[in-house]
């Protein structure tokens, strides 16, 4: 939505590129539209069309469960939100009629074309419902194939993927049985404004469920013949389970049937614990062989080997889920071709250099993000994009639009309260469990309340352009939403009063969301009653808000990177080349972090040098324009978004100032001290010490003065300890893979020790098979029962339970690599935190303001994080995040000013006695104390350092600070409304 | 209730017995940086909870003044919850020390009024603890049960028994 409405973007839909000839900062593309039959400029998605189309089709957004008609929305929030009319489905077109007709209306065309006047009416219409009905006459069956000339210096790629075609797969029954469903289905029917409003149902007869199975790796891992990991599935099939059993209690059994799971972003491995502990669904290792009906009635049975249980199983089910892998979108490899990029062997858009480019393709000036370039999880799609828009910057400098606001009339918002309410269904997030309506009728009830009404998604352009009509049909001067959390969508909603001349602050938000519907679902009743006091109190807080008025500072145009690893030093490149100033801070004496000699050989997987790597990004850091500071670190730093103080301790002191920050000083490695003889035997090594042994001969393998015959590699060390560390930290897979790959090449017998094999970067599940065909033993083990390493003053042999021959072993070898863990920095994430309030994790790890929508910003304004800081991660994400967080930077500072939040503290200089205790209190240094007459003091406190915390408000004595935004009298209020009586 | 979840709709004679039973009414202070968005992480996360308690949303623990809390209890608040950031990770560097401070003061004075100890906690909660909050709401709400309702709470007789519960 944000994106319809912004002016410097155009959406073009239902179209595509048929043409693209130049070069980077250069491109002329030819872009082919296709009509939609209805006036997207005059389309106000009333529906009214709908219902007299008598045409009925399938609705390929719901999959195919739903039907639509011939006219339709594509998707509630789609934008623009205009409808369209499908030329496949409509009566109007030239295929319903005969070549009579066809003559006829050709020649009526050719006739009204002449005069200018439109063709088409109605009534020579074979069908004309739609048209008569819309009475905005948006209805066009003249609009044509139009082609659009575009000139641009960048292009971007982000064309996603599509389902692999489940029906390839016989043996599982997709498209023979209805409820064989795949995990986009399910969705579906998950979804609040899908197919079946939430609920879990059998297609073939709309009954729940109760036992559901999921097979996971459906198209991936070697199935069809495509060997990559599709990511994502794992994780969606947990979530889908715990999503299935809080929504229909009649679901008795949910079984998810994986190879490895692979949990391997942030909080993931604590979520599927989380399914686990709550018993959301059975997990059993095993690849299903084939579905077959079941005997009794209807079911289905899946035959799979458990093979953890060594038992072969026939598992009943009511309804299974194939969680299809993402597979490349049918049109990307025409589309590769016409714009010049490469794809890669399944047809995704291949990326320049697998080991080390986040977004780039082939081709210079042409970038990919998301799932185009293969199966991603939204927090790094979203990384990526943001990280596109920084490299694509640099083709379009020169062409920087600055901030153009037309000037809003004010609306008239003065005299007594009219509050108008809006009740937001949420889909079913709130109305699954609230009376939506009736909470809309109380409220009309309550004093000072003009108007109160429900709205499926108050937050889509349709139900903002309601709110904004109602604002002025009623005349309202206060607003209150009952929605989500203000959290969410507080920012969105000021933005679209402000944009009509209503003062944002006269906005409310009841959450009867986060924290009603939500978590009181298993109280409907008293979630009701909570619901109507939080309105009534909303509605008490907004007769008492008054009108604020955004002040501005200047921005200053620099940046702060702190860290010179590959993070860092890609986001100081990406800032510095669009010109503007930047500080790259280095502790140490190198730049490089962990990509530098001797810590990195070879990058995975394709095995390119890290040297190589380092020095392509180093040259172009030093051709960028940054400032680098080696040996130098950040003694102290003060301030906010657009002007921070860093005080710079390196061979010279130096203060810079700074408009933003970005956090990206890495992770420390875990320390096995004491595990598996680490420290007392002498060939047990880290992952990292063997990484660096490979520096010190070409020839040979040889570490700690041992040539090894025999190699074991042990797997989350330090990682998903639920004493310890409780994450996964993503990168030790793919590495121990690629250094066992290496000693097998050599002819080394090599055991890799796992738990899940987590091979999630592009190209690493290609390398894990590879290692497997190359002779690599892999034995998977169990979390309780550790791999234990055997021998007298020497690591000898590693003894452990096999989990899947289901016997105890004992492996010869004569080194053990410990792949260690990535833990948080802590002294420096500690310090930093403590300089610029940016919140830390429960992991130890910096937290993100949001997992999707904020990969890369801290709850700061002005401070980012990018690389191993924020978690776990291996250097394509690492750089995506820098390039990210470079990007989010420059967009503070591509302008001169930074607004400032008007809900801040202010005195009132007649009830001020000059006592200072605002001064004492404040940690900011806001309050001063100003000596009005000799010897009358009075508080003053300066808008520009006050934070708004509202502290000295509740702390002077003489009531004389009013903490704007946040007053007593609203907070008095609040509380009276929480006790009124009933209204009903 | 309407059907749309498939869930069928209590009726209204059944609920009578819910209806009569006294829960009590509680008033939860919250900073917006911390227990605030603590509550919210309980919601994204659907970690259930009791729920008879509202929040209200300050900006900083520390503008959560005696006054409050005072009010609170005079419109009959059976028990009244201040939660902020942890020491040391007040978005506001050390307002939460600051409302510490203040609490003391409102301890005292809520004492010397009459109403049991168990009615008024501090509790310090952070963003990503959405399923502690969620713990101290069902232990607060429980140990205020147990409390029965607030003194001062009796007089309100629309905060006690009898409240007809409407749809």
């Amino acid at each position: 939505m944000d994106v319809g409405r912004h002016p410097l973007i155009d959406v073009v839909t239902n179209a595509e590129v048929v043409a693209c000839e130049g070069g980077s900062g250069d491109f002329r593309v030819r872009v082919l539209k296709q009509p939609r039959f209805v006036r997207e400029d005059l389309c106000v998605a009333c529906g009214l069309c709908v219902d007299t189309c008598p045409v009925m089709a399938g609705n390929e957004f719901d999959v195919g469960l739903k039907a639509r008609k011939a006219v339709y929305r594509p998707f509630p929030q789609s934008v623009p939100a205009a409808y369209v009319i499908d030329p496949e489905y409509c009566l109007n077109f030239m295929g319903y009629l005969s070549d009579k007709q066809k003559q006829r209306v050709e020649k009526i065309r050719e006739t009204k074309a002449k005069k200018h006047q439109k063709a088409i009416y109605a009534n020579m219409l074979v069908c004309g419902h739609c048209t008569k009905a819309c009475e905005v006459e948006a209805i066009d069956f003249d609009m044509r194939p139009e082609e659009i000339d575009l000139e641009v210096g960048a292009i971007i790629v982000a064309v996603g993927f599509q389902e692999f075609d489940a029906r390839k797969l016989g043996n599982y029954g997709y498209g023979r049985f209805p409820d064989v469903v795949t995990s986009l289905e399910i969705e579906r029917m998950l979804n609040a404004s899908g197919v079946t409003s939430g609920h879990v149902v059998r297609p073939s007869d709309m009954t729940t469920p109760k036992r559901i199975v999921f097979i996971q790796c459906v198209g991936a891992r070697g199935e069809g013949g495509r060997p990559y990991c599709s990511r994502f599935c794992c994780m969606n099939a947990v979530k889908d389970s715990m999503l299935i059993r809080q929504h229909d209690p009649e679901v008795e059994e949910v079984t998810i049937l994986y190879t490895d799971l692979r949990a391997f972003g942030k909080g993931f491995d604590d979520f599927v614990q989380r399914s686990r502990d709550e018993k959301s669904a059975t997990y059993i290792r095993g690849r299903p062989s084939k579905i077959e009906r079941g005997e009794e009635g209807d079911s289905l049975l899946v035959f799979v080997e458990d093979t953890l249980e060594h038992q072969q199983r026939r598992i009943g089910a009511d309804l299974v889920v194939l969680s299809v892998a993402a597979a490349p979108n049918d049109g990307a490899t025409s589309l590769a071709g016409l714009l010049g990029i490469a794809t890669d062997e399944y047809g995704f858009i291949a990326r320049r250099d697998a080991a080390v480019s986040a977004v780039e393709s082939t081709r210079d000036g042409i970038f990919v993000c998301g799932s185009a370039v293969g199966p991603q999880v939204i927090p790094d799609c979203v990384a990526q994009a943001s990280a596109v828009a920084a490299r694509a910057q640099l083709y379009l400098t020169g062409h920087r639009v600055e901030r153009t606001e037309k000037p809003v009339e004010p609306l008239d918002l003065a005299g007594p309260p009219r509050v108008g309410v809006f009740v937001c269904h949420c889909g079913v997030n709130i109305a699954g469990v609230l009376d939506v309506e009736s909470l809309a009728r109380f409220a009309a009830s309550l004093p000072d309340v003009a108007v109160a009404t429900d709205n499926l998604f108050v937050c889509s352009s349709t139900g903002q352009e309601e709110l904004v009509a109602m604002i002025k049909e009623h005349r309202l001067n206060r607003v209150v939403i009952a929605a989500c959390t203000p959290r969410t969508h507080e920012p969105v909603f000021r933005e679209t009063l402000a944009r009509v001349g209503f003062n944002p602050y006269l906005l409310e938000m009841a959450n009867i969301r986060d924290q009603c519907s939500w978590v009181h679902a298993e109280h409907r009743d008293e979630a009701q009653e909570k619901a109507k006091a939080l309105i009534r109190m909303g509605v008490a807080r907004a007769r008492h808000l008054e009108p604020l008025h955004e002040g501005e500072l200047p921005m200053t145009r620099s940046a702060l990177v702190i860290g010179g690893g590959i993070a860092g030093i890609q986001a100081a490149t990406d800032l510095a080349v669009q010109g503007f100033p930047v500080a790259l801070v280095e502790k140490t004496d190198r730049l490089g972090g962990r990509l530098r000699r001797p810590n990195l050989k070879y990058l995975y997987p394709n095995m390119r040098s890290s040297a190589e790597v380092l020095e392509e990004k180093l040259k172009r850091l030093q051709s960028s324009g940054a400032r680098v500071y080696l040996n130098t670190d950040i003694e102290s730093m003060t301030g906010y978004v657009g002007n921070f103080e860093a005080v710079l301790k390196g061979p010279d002191r130096e203060t810079l100032r700074v408009g933003a920050v970005i956090l990206a000083f890495g992770a420390d490695l875990h320390d096995p001290a004491g595990e598996f003889g680490y420290g007392t035997l002498p060939n047990v090594v880290t992952s990292a010490e063997f990484e660096r042994a490979l520096f010190e001969n070409e020839d040979a393998v040889v570490v700690n003065g041992v040539k090894p015959r025999r190699v074991s590699f042990v797997l989350c060390v330090g990682s998903r300890d639920p004493n310890g560390f409780t994450g996964c930290s993503r990168y030790c897979c793919p590495t121990a893979i690629k250094q066992a790959l290496m000693l097998a090449e050599r002819g080394i017998d090599t055991t890799v020790f796992y738990r899940d094999i987590r091979t999630i970067s592009t190209g690493a599940e290609e390398m894990y098979r590879k290692a497997r065909g190359t002779g690599v033993l892999f034995i998977r083990i169990r979390p309780d029962r550790k791999p234990m390493v055997i021998g007298e003053g020497r690591a000898e042999g590693v003894r452990c339970f096999d989990d899947l021959l289901g016997r105890e072993l004992e492996v010869p070898t004569d080194l053990v690599v410990l792949s260690v863990g990535m833990r948080p920095n802590r002294t420096d994430t500690a310090r930093f935190h403590d300089m610029l309030k940016a919140s830390v994790g429960l992991d130890g790890f910096f937290l993100e303001r949001h997992p999707e929508l904020a990969p890369v910003e801290t709850a700061v304004e002005g401070v980012f994080i990018a690389g191993t800081v924020q978690g776990p991660k291996d250097i394509v994400d690492s750089v995506a995040q820098a390039s990210a967080a470079a990007a989010k930077v420059s967009v503070l500072l591509a302008y001169n000013t930074v607004r400032l939040d008007p809900a801040v503290s202010v005195v009132d200089p007649d009830r001020c006695r000059g006592c200072g205790t605002c001064v004492d209190v404040c940690e900011f240094h806001a309050p001063l104390l100003v000596e009005k007459e000799p010897g009358f003091y009075s508080a003053e406190i300066n808008a520009s350092l006050c934070k708004g915390c509202g502290t000295c408000a509740s702390w002077c004595p003489s009531g004389a600070i009013t903490a704007k935004h946040f007053t007593d009298r609203q907070v008095h209020a609040m509380i009276d409304a929480f006790f009124a009586e009933e209204v009903s | 209730m309407d059907d749309k979840t498939g869930h069928s709709a209590k009726s209204k004679g059944s609920r009578k017995s819910t209806s009569t039973r006294w829960n009590p009414e509680i008033v939860v202070f919250a900073c917006n940086w911390c227990s605030y968005a603590g509550a919210d992480t309980a919601g994204v996360s659907r970690v259930q909870h009791e729920p008879h308690f509202r929040m209200i949303r300050v900006m900083c623990s520390g503008r959560i003044q005696p006054a409050f809390v005072f009010h609170a209890f005079e419109k009959g608040a059976d028990g009244v919850l201040v939660s902020g950031c942890h020491i040391g990770d007040c978005h506001y560097m050390f307002g939460n020390e600051r409302a510490l401070e203040q609490f003391e003061i409102t301890k005292n004075v809520v004492r010397i009024l009459g109403l049991e100890e168990g009615r008024l906690r501090l509790e310090w909660i952070s963003a990503a603890e959405g399923a502690r909050f969620a713990k101290v709401i069902d232990e607060f709400t429980k140990e205020v049960r147990k409390l029965g309702p607030s003194p001062y709470g009796a007089k309100n007789s629309s905060a006690a028994w009898g409240k007809k519960a409407t749809a």
